[in-house]
């Protein structure tokens, strides 16, 4: 009897210990919802200017570097498996990996077809290819540091072969500089330098980059482009490291109104959203949406830019009177309240030689009585006579919000009364490129975390320079950008674009930084996810948990 | 007999004798009608009332409208806070210093109501007026000289009837709002921000661009009057005192005027205050999709548009806007209703 029952209760122990010890593998779910906020402006990785385009050409098209997702940002092999630099620094020479597809996707068959391996030639004709003045790239300036570029993209030489880069064999690709650039693996990785398939973009034009035409080479193809709607892109089972991707379908919508979005976050239809400035109070106090809350801090910088050439803001006075009169921690706590800090510099805290914790940095800082006298100084005391000036930002609910707090803190301090006027983004992009209104709103992301990327890239008076600024001010700026750029010693460096900062903020106040960003959102519990500070999110790592 | 209907015949007895033998006296004899509806008679209070905001606002709005301090943003008045759904004490701040609660510079709720009239109602009245002068003058002219005239200016009607109004009016002030950014003196664009500087100053709101919205609205609203005028004067034209004014000598001019102006003014009127509410709703669509006034400028459209985004976590901010909106349609409305009882009696209950 005692057996038997020994027996029965081995039996149901036994069965408990093969049930608990084979638990079921992670279940994961296969799509992503993501609201991209707006219709991407391109897909061609040469043309690609903005963060929407640039994350959904991380999605489709590799790099020879790539940037890891910690807060340093380094820069790690992606096509590239290693790179080596010559002795006078002038030559990179990057040696390939041998297993990368061109990929062409079919949407209405859904079937994927290898194309042929990607070389070192695709390289150097995407490099080149931004560079030539046909494409129009706004972007090509970056490229600038590699050799002859610049005369190539100016018009200057019409010789595409006398630029800097050349394929040495299929799997080997040399840049050769102006100079000395010790932030070149970074440039190498950038969307403009990216190998791109010439096949398509012969045979299609400007479509190459339509569903069905395109060929791409990341870990994700284009399915679906629906424009003004919304985008599917679906993983690519060629990409070399195929296996370890786990979302399968990432499902872009293009929703502008940052509180449409929210909604849909709340009601399940998206997995990440920016938190609205109007629901920060009620996100923070809920109990459920404070745990998905993610504030962290952003290489980017929020910033109003002036029409140098125009009046009245031609007066370096009145640009220094706008500039002390706002009161930007009470922007940040009453408005913004995602714990962005105040901006007194252009380029922002985790970029090489920036100033913005300097505490030795004369940085403007509020102050009324400072803004008044600088006004009254400008021969408009207490407001009186200040002719209509406008300002300018792209639609939107948050830049609107700014640009009230902004408008009202200049009638409050210096009696003057600012128009607003917004436009979409698109439009207004190209106002700011044909006829710049008296005051302009943009911001400034890292591309790459070297302030060469910022001041002497976004202000140099060789690329878009928007705040038209020139005269022997600008010129010396520009002098010490490119000196600093050359530069080899890192303090050397630090010390030129202190002086540059102090030029483009305070001297000449050709610029009003307001904020360095953070990123306020919310992400849903069952995502795991990495947060790239530099470059596009690598949907690839991510894993959405079953929900 | 108490509850008995009175005949028609008795009816008319009985205002006779109310008029104590006066002469009958078509206005009169309408003020007396619209008196009697009660409906209309609030419509005709509600809008008196707003009128009188629109005026007063400066005066009896507790802050100006572009006036408050972010500290303050999105304070929920304490009496509302039971009303609302959800757990809003948790992250609101409340208080009692606004009535109606304030938005998200801290920018008092009711005050920016109160000038907002000052959008809502001129964009009515400029639209009824609109459509008054020019389509009256254009549909009597084509319907009183007939033939080609006729034939030619009621096609540039179909021709324009032949757009969505709406689309057209989006269109239009997209490109106002773009081409009058240019400010620079001597183009035509900036003469034209000089009168529009002058009518925001009338209306007291300074930098609205009220000018535009209605250019915009002015544009539309004109055509639909000239048909109805049209029509009516196709039908008084052949009527005998027209042919007998015209026997004793009397000129284009003068029958156009005397004679057959007060025979369709009735029904223009009617038309025209029906039309109001939409006009004003129009205007309330092209501030939400940010096509209306220039901020700081209070709208109610640009109000419910933001009210709308702050709704989940806000309700205040959209609840007065759209409350005033409501009420405003239904006064418009019931008033038009009851004028058109009053001026035209063979229209009643045809609408």
């Amino acid at each position: 009897m005692f057996g038997k029952k020994f027996a029965v209760v081995a039996l149901v122990l036994a069965a408990i210990m093969v049930i608990t010890s084979c638990q079921p593998a992670e279940k994961l779910a296969k799509e992503l919802n993501w609201n991209l906020g707006t219709e991407p402006p391109t897909l061609d990785p040469a043309l690609a200017t903005d963060t929407t385009s640039v994350l959904l050409d991380e999605q489709l098209f590799l790099g020879l570097t790539d940037f890891d997702d910690t807060t340093e940002a380094n820069v790690v092999p992606e096509i590239a498996t290693e790179w080596s630099v010559s002795g006078d620094g002038l030559t990179w020479t990057f040696k390939m990996r041998k297993d990368i597809w061109w990929v062409h996707y079919d949407p209405a068959s859904k079937k994927f077809e290898k194309k042929r391996l990607v070389t070192a030639h695709d390289v150097e004709y995407g490099a080149k290819r931004t560079i030539n003045p046909e494409t129009a790239s706004d972007y090509a300036y970056v490229s600038y540091i590699i050799k002859n570029a610049e005369a190539v993209n100016t018009g200057e030489s019409t010789d595409l072969d006398s630029i800097g880069v050349k394929a040495v064999d299929d799997y080997t690709v040399d840049f050769t500089l102006e100079q000395p650039a010790g932030y070149f693996p970074a440039i190498a990785s950038m969307w403009v330098n990216r190998p791109v398939p010439h096949e398509p973009i012969e045979q299609y034009g400007d479509l190459w980059t339509e569903p069905g035409n395109i060929w791409s080479n990341g870990p994700y193809a284009l399915d679906t482009w629906e424009h003004e709607n919304r985008m599917v892109m679906v993983k690519n089972p060629h990409f070399y490291n195929a296996k370890n991707v786990s979302i399968e379908q990432i499902n872009f919508v293009m929703v502008t109104e940052t509180s449409t979005a929210f909604a849909m976050y709340e009601n399940g239809e998206l997995d990440v959203a920016a938190v609205p400035l109007e629901d920060m109070d009620r996100v923070k106090a809920d109990p459920v949406l404070s745990k998905e809350l993610t504030i962290a801090p952003r290489l980017c910088t929020y910033y109003y830019g002036f029409d140098t050439s125009e009046f009245p803001v031609d007066n370096v006075k009145v640009r220094q009177a706008l500039s002390y009169a706002i009161d930007r921690q009470k922007l940040v706590d009453t408005v913004l309240k995602g714990g962005q800090i105040p901006a007194w510099s252009f380029a922002c805290k985790g970029i090489f030689g920036q100033v913005a914790d300097n505490p030795d940095f004369p940085g403007i800082t509020f102050n009324v009585d400072t803004a008044k006298s600088l006004l009254a100084e400008a021969g408009y005391a207490d407001g009186a006579g200040f002719p209509d000036t406008t300002l300018m930002f792209n639609t939107s609910e948050g830049h609107q919000k700014i640009a009230e707090f902004i408008q009202g803190q200049w009638k409050e301090h210096l009696g003057i009364d600012i128009k607003l006027a917004n436009q979409e983004w698109g439009v207004y992009l190209s106002t700011l490129t044909e006829d710049p209104p008296a005051i302009w709103r943009l911001g400034w992301c890292a591309d790459y975390p070297d302030q060469n990327n910022w001041v002497h890239e976004v202000f140099s008076t060789k690329g878009a320079n928007r705040p038209n600024w020139t005269g022997p001010e600008a010129d010396a700026f520009g002098a010490l950008t490119e000196a600093a750029a050359a530069a080899k010693d890192p303090d050397e460096r630090k010390k030129l674009y202190f002086e540059a900062e102090k030029l483009l903020c305070v001297d000449n106040s050709v610029i009003i930084p307001i904020y360095y960003y953070t990123t306020v959102r919310v992400d849903k519990p069952y995502l795991e996810r990495t947060d790239q500070l530099v470059g596009g999110q690598h949907f690839d790592v991510w894993k959405v948990k079953a929900h | 007999m108490t509850t008995q209907e009175l005949t028609a015949q008795q009816k008319a007895a009985l205002r006779l004798s109310e008029r104590q033998g006066k002469p009958a006296n078509l206005w009169r004899d309408a003020w007396d009608r619209l008196l009697r509806n009660r409906a209309s008679v609030m419509g005709g209070v509600i809008v008196l009332a707003l009128l009188a905001t629109a005026f007063l606002a400066s005066a009896i709005a507790p802050y100006h409208y572009a006036e408050g301090d972010s500290f303050e943003a999105y304070t929920v008045p304490n009496w509302l806070i039971g009303i609302l759904p959800g757990n809003i004490e948790a992250y609101a701040k409340t208080g009692t210093k606004f009535l109606f609660g304030a938005d998200y510079l801290g920018r008092d709720l009711l005050s920016r109501l109160m000038y907002g009239t000052r959008v809502s109602l001129p964009v009515g009245f400029m639209g009824a007026i609109t459509a008054l002068v020019i389509g009256l003058v254009y549909g009597c002219i084509s319907g009183y000289y007939g033939g080609k005239v006729d034939n030619f200016m009621m096609r540039v009607v179909d021709i324009m009837y032949a757009f969505p109004t709406m689309l057209l009016i989006i269109l239009l002030m997209a490109f106002f709002k773009s081409t009058f950014a240019d400010i620079s003196p001597g183009s035509p664009a900036y003469t034209f921000n000089r009168v529009n500087d002058v009518v925001d100053r009338l209306l007291g709101l300074q930098g609205g661009g009220m000018l535009f919205i209605f250019m915009g609205i002015g544009v539309t609203a004109w055509m639909g009057m000239a048909r109805l005028a049209r029509g009516q004067i196709l039908s008084l034209k052949e009527k005998e005192f027209i042919e007998a004014a015209r026997m004793i000598g009397a000129g284009d001019i003068r029958i156009i005027v005397r004679h057959v102006l007060p025979n369709i003014i009735g029904p223009c009127l009617v038309y025209v205050t029906l039309a109001i509410p939409g006009y004003i709703s129009t205007e309330v669509f092209l501030s939400f999709i940010g096509l209306g006034v220039d901020p700081p400028t209070p709208s109610w459209g640009t109000l419910i548009s933001e009210g709308a985004r702050s709704m989940r976590s806000y309700p205040h901010m959209v609840i007065f806007p759209a409350l005033a909106l409501s009420i405003t349609m239904f006064a418009f409305n019931f008033l038009g209703d009851g004028l058109r009882d009053a001026l035209d009696p063979k229209m009643k209950g045809s609408s």
